[in-house]
This record gives structure tokens, sequence and C-alpha cells, in this order.
């Protein structure tokens, strides 16, 4: 073999891994040439008899920022986000507990957990309606436990989105949490029991904290998953539930404002990730205490 | 002058709907190559247009489409989107058209034709156009309907045993939480906003009190609608007993025996569009073929079928009905007198800013 064959093998060996970039930097390309054409989009004007019209103006994000109602929709969807992460969180941590403590049935939770993600979210939020119906088996359940005679309303309530949220993000939460609390080593939570230590205090001194970069994760997924969602409110909140993704769908696909729309999304981005930067941030505080309070103890 | 009549049984329905998605894919696969063999005169063209999706597609294909491929031998390409996204397009391609035949509400012609985005159709071109209600020649000829559909009261059969005749029904302190409206991106919705204002003793010039009148309407709303299957089943359980809505969207759940029916006896008016059919300027077809193709649309033949199809109103004045499983679902044009004019010029621009209006007073 020539030496520059080998040469050529060593170089084309060394640059494959850049190659199976390729894919994710296209992806990252094009997500970056329409988050572009938003932010351009955005600084047009717009007028009801011509639509959009080339201009350089903030008029849009005037008229988005200074609109109640629109600011409402805004505070509506970080309202619904926070929430639906917060119930996740509560449901999804213990789930992921289980996984880590059981390898058992390790496989089986993880099948439970990720099957709402195989169904469409279409039929997903018609699932949740047959149950949520004043004739479906939620009411059935409440009314046969005699707790109410009358027929609750949860169908296009918040309730009912938040329902359908968590079913779609709970997967999210859950698989990140249960992959941290996989890694943490056993020795470390025998070491509390030797101590001393409940198993209380050993969770919530060595485990929780270790656990927090998959909380980071898991928390990060499902609120941003929150402040996007559209199928869910647009189904289950039957008009009642009114989210900055359906007030942007109808600027960019109704009234045709385009740079309103784009204004709109390029805010609920922007405003989405400072607050998960500042979260992060926030948390990444936290694991670097409990790693000071673990070296002091030591 | 000929009188086209039909009768429609339930089995007519139900074959027109169960072939209506069958259709679909036969209009763009075989049969063109079937009328080429055949030697007819537009073989081997393509007339590319836009309309509808769903029933309301499926309901053109049948009755428009399909016998205009059999009758010229052309093939249609058919692009779906509703008016907005008509607009956008028609908008987006001024330069470089792409769609020869753009089918959708009045307001879409309205808000485009200022834009010198449409031909004026040759009326002369289209032979059935004599018979189109002058009513429905939009804009001077930029446009024509072919079709018209209906907001007022529909209801459920259980709950009234006479029909509501009064929007102010819908206000009713008895139907708290029992009554649904459209979405606010749905120009029904701005029907309803008009008639609000109208009860209100403003007009669609003097809208102010309509937003109030919504506001006090916020108690009685169970839901908005915006899906008819899921609002259908709502209306069956009673959950919803009135609504203010196109008519014609609730056929299917009324031929399943749901107790739902519209009433157009109304003491304030009921409201009416037009669906048309325009040329964009610049079109990549034949004019000669889009014209044919509109033609067939305004057919008697054609209105007959999406009327029996889909409870569409026909424009065309030849079109009688001799059944009442028909004539009391649909607005024929001896009707038009009981029909609130709307002003949809300036509707068109001032849509967005009562869009979030609407919501706020129904929501906020």
């Amino acid at each position: 073999m020539s030496r520059a064959l080998r040469a050529w093998r060593g170089t084309a060996r060394s640059a494959a891994p850049y190659a199976l970039l390729v894919p994710a930097l296209a992806f990252v390309v094009f997500l970056l040439m329409a988050a572009v054409f938003l932010l351009r989009y955005s600084l047009n004007s717009w007028s009801p008899t011509t639509g959009m019209i080339s201009a350089w103006s903030i008029h849009s994000y005037v008229k988005f920022l200074s609109h109640p109602y629109f600011v409402g929709a805004l505070v509506k969807s970080m309202r619904l986000a926070f929430l639906v992460t917060v119930i996740a969180l509560a449901i999804g941590y213990p789930v992921a507990y289980l996984m880590s403590v059981s390898p058992r049935y390790r496989n089986l939770i993880t099948i439970l957990v990720v099957a709402p993600l195989i169904m469409d979210v279409v039929i997903r939020a018609y699932g949740w309606i047959v149950l949520l119906s004043n004739g479906g088996l939620v009411n059935v359940a409440i009314r046969a436990l005699g707790l109410t005679h009358e027929p609750v309303k949860l169908l296009y309530t918040q309730w009912a989105v938040v329902a359908e949220l968590l079913h779609e993000t709970l997967a999210f939460m859950v698989l990140p949490i249960a992959a941290v609390l996989q890694k943490i080593d056993p020795s470390l939570r025998e070491a509390g029991g030797t101590l001393g230590a409940t198993r209380w205090k050993t969770f919530w001194l060595i485990t929780f904290p270790l656990s927090l970069p998959g909380v980071l994760a898991g928390t990060f997924l499902v609120f941003a998953l929150g402040m996007s969602a559209f199928v869910g409110p647009l189904i289950l909140g039957g008009g009642n539930v009114t989210v900055m993704s359906l007030v942007i769908r109808d600027q960019i696909g109704v009234t045709l404002d385009w740079p309103l729309g784009s204004a709109m999304s390029i805010v609920l981005v922007t405003l989405t990730l400072v607050l998960l930067f500042f979260y992060g941030r926030l948390i990444q505080a936290g694991i670097g205490r409990n790693a000071m309070a673990v070296q002091t103890r030591r | 002058m000929s009188t086209v009549t039909h009768k429609t049984s339930r089995r007519n329905f139900l074959a027109t709907a169960g072939v209506g998605a069958a259709s679909l894919a036969a209009t763009v696969a075989g049969a063109p190559r079937t009328a080429r063999a055949q030697g007819k005169k537009w073989a081997g063209k393509t007339l590319h247009v836009q309309f509808w999706s769903g029933p309301e597609g499926e309901n053109i294909i049948k009755h428009v489409v399909d016998p205009f491929k059999a009758e010229t031998g052309a093939e249609v390409i058919a692009d779906y989107g509703y008016t907005s996204g008509s607009i956008a397009k028609l908008r987006a391609q001024k330069n470089d058209p792409q769609i020869d035949v753009f089918m959708m509400d009045d307001i879409g012609v309205y808000t485009t034709a200022p834009e010198d985005l449409l031909t004026k159709l040759d009326l002369s071109k289209m032979p059935n156009a004599k018979d189109i209600d002058p009513n429905f020649v939009v804009m001077d000829g930029l446009g024509i309907g072919f079709f018209t559909y209906t907001d007022s009261l529909v209801y459920n059969t259980n709950y009234f045993k006479t029909a509501p005749d009064s929007y102010e029904m819908l206000w009713d302190p008895k139907l708290k939480g029992k009554v649904a409206v459209p979405t606010s991106e749905q120009m029904d919705a701005m029907k309803l906003l008009i008639a609000a204002a109208k009860l209100s003793g403003g007009d669609q010039k003097n809208i102010e009190p309509g937003f109030k009148k919504l506001a006090a309407l916020k108690p009685n709303i169970h839901s908005f609608i915006s899906d008819f299957a899921a609002a259908g089943e709502l209306m069956k359980s009673g959950d919803i007993v009135l609504v203010f809505m196109a008519t014609y969207l609730w056929k299917e759940q009324q031929m399943k025996g749901y107790p739902i029916k519209p009433t157009f006896k109304i003491k304030e008016g009921i409201y009416t569009t037009p669906a048309c059919a325009v040329i964009p300027k610049g079109h990549p077809g034949p004019q000669e073929l889009a014209e044919l193709f509109i033609n067939r649309a305004l057919s008697a033949e054609a209105q007959v079928g999406m009327a029996q199809g889909l409870w569409y109103g026909p424009t065309n004045r030849k079109v009688k009905f001799d059944d009442p499983g028909i004539t009391a679902n649909l607005v024929m044009p001896d009707n038009f007198k009981s029909v609130v004019p709307v002003d949809v010029p300036a509707l068109a621009k001032v849509r967005q800013d009562w869009i979030t209006r609407y919501d706020q007073a129904l929501k906020g």
C-alpha cells in the first residue's frame, strides 16, 4: 500500500465522524434560516388590504406587547407550561425512581411511558374527548362514586389540556431523570444508611441532589413543549384555552398578518429561551452548592 | 326555460358521500388517459385549481371536477386550502401564478381584487352564467358565486320543541353553558358579531354594541366550535343545545339521526355567503379551459349535485327542489330577501381587529 493511499485513508477515517454531523448541521441551518426569515418578517409592516409590506419597523412588536389580549395569551401559555411541568415532575419523578431501583420492571415501565408517543397527537386528543366528556369514563366514575349527581364539565377546560399535555410529555420528564438516577452509585445511598440516615433523609440529601441534572433536562423539555403546545389546546381547549400557538396561527393563517405572527413567534421563543436559561443557571447553582456541601462533609 | 328538479333520498346522499373520497384519487389518476384515448379536445391539457379540503372538497370533486374531466378530457390537479390560504397564495404567486382557478368565499374576491390579482371573467364564454342570480356576480365579474352557505341557528330538537326564531335566544339565561359559537377565525364569527350589534341597536358600521352584547353571552358559552364531529356529539348528548354556525356542516350528523336541525326563520334575518370562482391574472393554463371549468360549477346539474351532497344553496335560478328534506336545509335564491346584507369589503379591512376583540369579549 502506497504512503499516499495510507495517508488518504487516515484522513478519511479522521473526517468520518465530522461527515456524520452533516445531516444535523443541515437541520440546524434550515432551522436557523427559518428563524432569520421570521425575524425579518416581524420587522415588515402590514395592511389588511395589501398584506405584508417590506419595511423596517418594530410596529408588530409594539402591537403585540401593548395589547392586553395578546399579552394575556402569553401569560396563559406560561401558566399552562408551568403547571404541566410541575405536575409532570411530581408524577414523573416517582416513576423514574421506580425504574432506577427496580431493574426487573424497568423495561415494562419504559414501554408504558413511551407508548403514548407512538400514537398521533390528534388521536390521543380525541381519546381524551371520549374520556372527559359528560358521558365519558371519568364522569361516569365520579358519579358512580357518589361524588356528584350532575356531570362535571371537564372537557374544554384548562385541565383537559393539562391532562393531554401530561400524556404527551411525561416520557420527556421520566426518561432523563431515570437515566441520571440509574447512574448514581448505590454505595452512596448505602453509606448514608450506614451513617444513620433514614431512607427519607438519604433521598433528600443524596439521591435528589444528584438527580438534579436529570430534573433539569426533563423540566427543560416539558416546559418548552408546554409553551409551544398546539393540538392539545386546539382540540381539548374548545376555544376556552387561549394560548400563544393558537393566537399565532390566527395571525399567520387567518388574518394573514405575517409580521405580527412572526413578532409573536420571536417573542415566544426568546422568552422561553430566557426563562430556561435563568432556570438552568438556578439549578446549576443548586447542583454546585450540593457538590460543595458533599465535599465539606467529607 | 327548462327546470332541473331533483329529489334526494338517504341512499343518494350516502352514495354521494361514499364516492367522494374515491373520486379524489380518480381525479388525479386514470380519467385523462381514458379521455385522451377517446380523442377529446382538451386531452393532455392540465388545469390547476384550488378549493376547500374535506367534505367540501369532495363535494366539488364529485359534481364539478369529475364531470368536467369527463366532458373535456383535461386533467385537473387540485390544491386544497381555505379562503385565507387562497388569499395568501394569490399574493405569494403574484409574479408567477401556479393556479388557474381559485374557489373561495366572497371575502377572498373583495380582498384580492383591489390588489389587481384577478382577471375579469368573460361571462359570455360561460353559457351557464346567464342563469346565475345577479347578486352573485361579484365585483363586476371578477368573481362569480357557484354555491352559498348560510349562518343561522342550529338547535337540539330534544330541547326545543319549536324552532328558535331569534338570535336573542342565544342569550337566554336558561341556556347557561349550553350554547356554542364559532371560533374567531371563522367568518361565521364575524356574522355573529354583526347579529349581536343589530340586537343592541348597532350594526356593521356601529359595531361597539356588538362587543358589549357578546360579552354578555359569556355565561352561556359551552365551547367554541372548530371540530364539527365533536360538536355533533355534544349536540346529541344535549351538552350543547343551540349554536350559531354554518348550517350545512351538520348534515352528516342529521343524516345519522342526531337531534339537530337548522332554522332559517329568524326575525333578524340570516347570513348567506357565496362561494366564488375566480381566475388569477397570468394563470398558467388555457383561459378557455379555466372558463369551461367555472361554467361547469355554474351549471344547474353541478349545483343540484352539490346541494344534495352537502346542502349547498344554489346560485343558479334554474335549480328547483320539491323535496322538503332539501329545501328545509338550504337557502334558495327565492329566500334571499331574508338575507342580512354584509359589507364584505369593509369587513375585510377591520377583520383582524374584530377577531381579537371577539376573543377578548368572549374569553377575556
